[in-house]
């Protein structure tokens, strides 16, 4: 009969928790499931790796200017000197198309860092709040949620002019109410979770509460999103900028240039309109290999 | 002649996630005699809810049967097709799960749900279906029959729920039920009534029983026949009263005397250290690490299945030795 | 078993009431009583179980006892100072002296901390310098009987015996006087749960802690506690010395209890006058009569009137008919 109490170092640790006897309702892992680099090698990854290390070594790899229009030049078919040809106002379309890889890029990541910015805190707003402040939020956010984005963008475009800082700002505020949504639905379950409540009876003050025990375990899920929202935003950015709001000629951006090369299909004359349009499927998938992938690994310990 | 319901031979099954893979069914060997009910205990990392889940062939997606055979009635489950597998399932073998409001489907009503085992099963019309059904549960003990037929489950309290889906199970009057920890998580009074249902009811439709439990003592109430599991596989098996009280393997005495110890004042009995961590392959007797009497020989040789009497085996060396203590 | 001592009590419950809303698909706010006049004293050195079925009310009891919810009537006292009227020190020689061990170990820690992150957190009320914490945090785990370097690891890479030690750690991280303890071996394995429990007891010989042990374990309750509050949807029902109310319990809620648990480990069929029928179902607040009334198989109808605490066979009992509740206990009692 073994009444010993335990010399403990017995340690052969990590029975996983599904298998004991009650299930966990753990939130997922968090950063410890990326201690490994395999993952560096998985092909969303090289092609967003390539992707951004193309767009920035942009000024070595081609030697034309993507914003001087070259008139005498226009509409040449892909050769040895224009890998890309060139578009309807003479310019390189293989630089542009690089160079709109830097645009893109940036917006998407800006704007959905931006709609974070917002979200969280009011989010956590929600979620800390009474039912009135929390439902006067609820009720904001689904009402942008619930108009069609395009002409909602439109509507602002129209009311705020079209350039790149407002395709930022819009673009934002339509992923605010996911991730505000997102936090809140987070936060507020943890808030009468039992390790803040452990946390509250250790007397821990409300802001490190909120700090070490809320703000980590919200950042996972919102973590997850983050490439899914840029795959979205670029779609959004170059469908926008296709319609001629957001970014104005002659910033190089994948959607203008699909609009400006978009009639000259019909005359045989593909390639102004076709490489970024290429480029832009490319980002997506990337991007959104890369989301949806993180997003099944740390979501995937909640059992 | 009782027959043989059901006869596990050396099932082995795999779990692979993220790369790593363990093994967490390691040879298990049962067999289930009609008539006879079959309790099989085990803790953390024992391997019953998964072998349950074998014997349905409703293991997780990560999960592999490597080796073995499941002979129901003859036929071996792992082979057969399709329709066959469908007719069986929900028909001769039924299955009660732990958490019954969460096992229901939660967008139809309960009585809907027992309703559809008459109607996939028997081709029973809509409205006699539905009528069997409340008729069924109001047999199983709910109160108001009519009325809590046609509540959701979420509607239900937890001794309700698993009311419905005992009712559910043994709607098709099953050969075989299994009930995987029916009453882990319900209260004490209410547990005492759903294992009574249970029991009572299985023996009226000449179903046996297989009924899966962490605690050995709702086992010992109604089974005939009790299998041990630890790390997955098998270590005792045998005639209730033989394991009981003439344990022949370690870790069947040493579960029952944390089971069964009151404590006053005085220290409660434990077993020191952990289930070993099924991911590393595990050379000798799983249980040597945390056995109070294993020796060398017992961290290097896997012990066999041992007979220490009639129908009553256990998976030590010491088999013999252990039982007569 | 401590005598009872007369000086005051560390901390004592007056009255606590709480009151819940009741969902009513048709409207009309009721609300459930779901702690009804639950008093009860904890002293240093002894083990209070609070024993109950869910919807009994007894986790709630904690959360008003840590302060972790105020309550609608009656209060809970630190010292002899009611909880709401304590100074800012007073508070937090409060916090540092009442700690709490939860049920799930798994839910209890914040996935993102490592279990040195969450200890440390536990010793900020006594404010140590940086080095000493560390120190002091593998003293804890040893004193739980664990590796010191259980402390660079994530919650998740831990067993749930270890993450339930740990939790016993962090309570005791504060040094604490009074421990609530909500259920600790019921989600663990059954060879893994003496460990905990003789861990428990070993600290409280050692400290002289006052634990108060929520658990529907009644082989739990006869090993560590000497009082015991039986509770039903609120109510206290019985409360009195725990060997005494195990050995011959007086009212019919703590008679079917015993009687199940025994059923099972005995193989014996609980019969008519010692099981309940029916399901716990909650009781709107007007009612003030014996909430267990529906169920119960000694009810009458004065027992729709309200019942009071009284004293008998060295206990208070909440039971018109506690005399022949007895009598059916000594009956069919084993021996």
């Amino acid at each position: 009969m073994s009444t010993q109490t335990d010399p403990s170092h017995l340690t052969d640790t990590t029975m996983a928790p599904e298998l004991s006897g009650v299930a966990p309702v753990a939130p997922p892992r968090g950063w410890q499931s990326r201690r490994s680099w395999g993952w560096l090698r998985w092909p969303p990854v090289l092609l967003l790796i390539a992707l951004v290390t193309l767009s920035l070594l942009a000024p070595v790899l081609s030697p034309y200017d993507p914003e001087t229009p070259a008139p005498a030049d226009k509409l040449l078919p892909p050769s040895s000197s224009h890998w890309f040809g060139t578009d309807p106002l003479g310019m390189d379309v293989f630089a542009r198309t690089l160079y709109a890889t830097r645009t893109d890029l940036a917006i998407a990541v800006l704007s959905v860092l931006l709609g974070i910015a917002w979200g969280l805190p009011f989010g956590a707003l929600a979620a800390y709040s009474g039912r009135f402040v929390d439902r006067i939020l609820t009720r904001f956010a689904e009402m942008i949620q619930s108009f069609p984005q395009v002409l909602f963008a439109m509507a602002l475009f129209a009311a705020l002019g079209s350039n790149e800082l407002n395709l930022v700002l819009i673009i934002g505020f339509l992923n605010f109410p996911v991730y505000l949504m997102m936090v809140r639905s987070v936060a507020l379950p943890l808030r009468e979770s039992e390790f803040v409540q452990a946390a509250r009876c250790l007397g821990v003050p409300r802001w490190r509460i909120v700090l070490r025990y809320i703000v980590p375990n919200v950042l996972v899920p919102v973590f997850s999103q983050f490439a899914l929202s840029c795959a979205y935003a670029i779609q959004l950015i170059a469908g926008l900028s296709f319609i001629g709001l957001g970014v104005q000629i002659p910033t190089p951006e994948w959607g203008a240039m699909i609009n400006q090369g978009a009639s000259y299909i019909v005359f045989g004359e593909w390639w102004p309109s076709i490489f970024p349009g290429i480029a832009v499927v490319l980002s997506v998938l990337a991007l959104g290999g890369i989301g949806r992938r993180v997003r099944r690994a740390l979501l995937r310990e909640a059992t | 002649m009782a027959e043989t319901l059901l006869d596990l031979s050396d099932l082995r099954v795999t779990i692979a996630t993220r790369g790593r893979s363990g093994e967490v069914l390691r040879g298990v060997q049962l067999r289930v005699t009609e008539g006879r009910n079959l309790g099989i205990v085990g803790e953390s990392g024992s391997g019953k809810s998964m072998t349950a889940l074998a014997i349905l062939r409703e293991l997780p997606l990560a999960a592999r049967v490597t080796a073995g055979r499941i002979l129901y009635r003859g036929a071996d489950l792992l082979t057969l097709d399709g329709s066959r597998l469908r007719a069986l399932r929900g028909g001769e073998i039924a299955i009660v799960f732990q958490n019954a409001i969460a096992a229901l489907n939660p967008l139809l009503p309960v009585g809907r749900q027992i309703a559809d085992v008459y109607r996939v099963h028997e081709k029973a019309a809509k409205s006699e279906a539905w009528k069997r059904a409340v008729v069924l549960l109001g047999e199983m003990g709910m109160p108001d029959p009519a009325l809590r037929a046609r509540a959701y489950p979420h509607e239900l309290s937890g001794g309700m729920a698993q009311r419905a889906m005992v009712a559910m199970a043994l709607a098709s009057s099953p050969r075989v039920l299994i009930a995987d920890e029916p009453t882990t998580g319900l209260d004490l009074t209410i547990e005492a009534q759903v294992l009574e249902l249970i029991s009572r009811e299985a023996a009226r439709a000449g179903t046996t029983l297989i009924l899966i439990s962490h605690d050995i003592e709702v086992v010992a109430d109604l089974c005939a026949e009790i299998a041990v599991m630890y790390a997955g596989e098998v270590v005792e098996f045998g005639p209730l009263a033989d394991v009981l009280e003439r344990s022949a393997h370690p870790y069947t005495r040493e579960l029952l005397a944390c089971s069964r110890t009151t404590g006053n004042g005085g220290r409660l009995p434990f077993i020191p250290g952990q289930v070993p961590n099924l991911r590393e392959p595990i050379s000798g007797c799983p249980f040597a690490p945390r056995c109070p009497r294993a020796t060398d020989f017992c961290r290097r040789e896997a012990p066999p299945a041992i007979e220490v009497a009639p129908g009553h085996s256990a998976a030590c060396h010491y088999a013999d030795e252990v039982a007569k203590t | 078993m401590t005598s009872v001592t007369t000086q005051q009590p560390l901390l004592s419950a007056r009255g606590l009431t709480k009151l819940f809303p009741l969902r009513h698909g048709l409207g009309g706010r009721t609300t459930a009583t779901a702690v009804d006049d639950v008093s009860f004293d904890i002293r240093p050195g002894r083990t209070v179980a609070l024993v109950g079925e869910s919807g009994s009310g007894k986790s709630t009891v904690g959360k008003l006892m840590l302060d972790l919810l105020a309550p609608d009537a009656g209060d809970v006292q630190f010292e002899g100072q009611p909880l709401r009227a304590l100074s800012r020190a007073k508070r937090r020689d409060f916090r540092r002296s009442v700690q709490i061990v939860f049920q799930n170990p798994f839910r209890s820690f914040s996935p993102m901390l490592t279990v040195g992150g969450s200890l440390r957190d536990a010793l900020r009320l006594r404010r140590l310098p940086k080095e000493q914490q560390r120190q002091e945090i593998a003293q804890l785990l040893t004193d739980v009987h664990l590796p010191p370097d259980l402390a660079a690891r994530y919650p998740n890479e831990v067993s749930g015996g270890q993450l339930q030690r740990i939790g016993i750690a962090r309570a005791i991280a504060t040094n604490p006087r009074a421990i609530f303890i909500d259920e600790p071996t019921s989600a663990l394995d059954v060879s893994l749960r003496g460990q905990i429990v003789n861990l428990l007891l070993d600290l409280q010989g050692q400290r002289e802690l006052a634990y108060v042990l929520v658990s529907h374990d009644l082989r739990l309750v006869a090993a560590m506690a000497e009082e015991m509050v039986v509770m039903y949807l609120g109510h206290v029902m019985e409360h009195g010395p725990a060997a005494r109310i195990l050995e011959r319990p007086t009212h019919p809620y703590t008679l079917a209890l015993l009687a199940a648990a025994h059923a099972k480990s005995a193989g014996v069929r609980a019969d008519s006058r010692t099981s309940l029928h029916g399901e716990v179902v909650a009781v709107p607040s007007e009612y003030r009569g014996c909430k267990l009334i529906h169920r119960c198989p000694f009810a009458q109808p004065a027992c729709g009137e309200p019942q009071t605490l009284r004293e008998f066979d060295g206990r208070l009992v909440r039971c018109r008919r506690a005399e022949e509740v007895r009598e059916v206990a000594l009956a069919s009692s084993p021996t």
